[in-house]
């Protein structure tokens, strides 16, 4: 009877023992999972705040490069659309200029008045050479009585005048090339010659004419 | 005696070996989450960073489009409007310079 009480006895003894273990054991475990959870999420806490540092960088040189792109464009556009709309001014100009040229061809090159415009700019360029003996190039066949207009010269000038005249047949539309005898002064009285003197001028004009502003548009060839 | 004595010694040992094996199977448990940690804190991180891209992609393709549509502008349409003003007058600017061309002082 002794024997089984004493027995007992030590079976609690051994049975606290080993719960006591057993307690302190799993106090080990619930807090050892207690700190891997601190320690995964501590390391999610510093991912995500290093993370989103790093989006916010991403999302703001996103923006700055839009910002630069709207920009780069928008310059682009102003300058694509000045060049366009200089481009189109010139080519109208131009085609008033051919507009020219086909009027003084058809009209004016035909017409009865001619030789009166020829006459003043023949006289115009002799005057300016100085008169002398003088070449007169022609684009066409002319009636104009030149020992007249060499009198004329020498009113002008005081020099004793004469003038060769040379046909040089589609060389230009109209209006005369006059020269000294060794051809070293030229004074180009062609209509393409006068048109190319004034033409920034004329360019001018035109533009404020065609457009009504005071917008230049560069010259093209002249 | 000594036999109490010896089953009460062995019960601790035992009793004791439970704890030491809670406490390698805790090391274990924290160098678990050590590398876990590492791959959850990763694929935060990717998380986050995808859809950072993703909405600076989406900002930078708002921009393309926005920026063609500032290039594509009215330029053809101004033009054609320059164009018409322009033939209206191009017979007074014909007049013009054949007047200055004929013009001689």
């Amino acid at each position: 009877m002794e024997t089984i009480h004493e027995d007992t006895i030590l079976e609690d003894f051994i049975k606290r023992i080993r719960m006591r273990r057993e307690e302190e054991a799993q106090e080990i475990l619930k807090k050892a999972e207690e700190e891997a959870m601190k320690i995964i999420e501590a390391a999610k806490e510093e991912a995500r705040i290093k993370a989103l540092k790093e989006a916010e960088r991403i999302v703001q040189e996103a923006e700055s490069k839009s910002i630069m792109m709207k920009r780069i464009a928008e310059t682009k556009a102003r300058l694509t659309y000045r060049l366009r709309i200089l481009q189109e001014k010139n080519k109208l100009i131009e085609a008033v200029f051919e507009n020219v040229m086909e009027f003084l061809k058809e009209k004016v090159v035909p017409s009865a008045e001619y030789e009166k415009i020829l006459e003043k700019l023949i006289l115009e360029a002799a005057v300016a050479i100085g008169g002398g003996e003088l070449k007169v190039i022609l684009s066409k066949p002319c009636q104009l009585d030149f020992e007249n207009l060499a009198k004329v010269v020498e009113e002008k000038t005081g020099v004793k005048t004469k003038f060769e005249t040379i046909l040089k047949p589609m060389s230009f539309i109209g209006g005369a090339l006059v020269t000294n005898k060794d051809e070293s002064v030229i004074f180009d009285n062609t209509f393409e010659g006068r048109i190319k003197r004034m033409k920034k001028d004329l360019i001018r004009e035109v533009s404020r004419i065609l457009f009504q502003d005071r917008e230049r548009p560069s010259p093209k060839g002249g | 005696m000594d036999e109490e004595f010896d089953i009460i010694r062995k019960a601790e040992e035992e009793a004791e070996r439970i704890v030491e094996d809670a406490k390698k199977k805790a090391q274990l448990v924290i160098a678990e989450a050590s590398l876990r940690a590492d791959k959850e804190a990763d694929a935060l991180r990717k998380s986050i960073l995808e859809e950072a891209e993703r909405k600076a992609r989406e900002i930078l393709a708002m921009a393309e489009k926005e920026a063609e549509r500032i290039m594509r502008g009215t330029v053809e349409e101004e033009a054609e409007k320059l164009r018409k003003t322009a033939r209206a007058k191009t017979q007074e600017a014909v007049s013009f310079i054949v007047k200055r061309v004929l013009e001689v002082e």
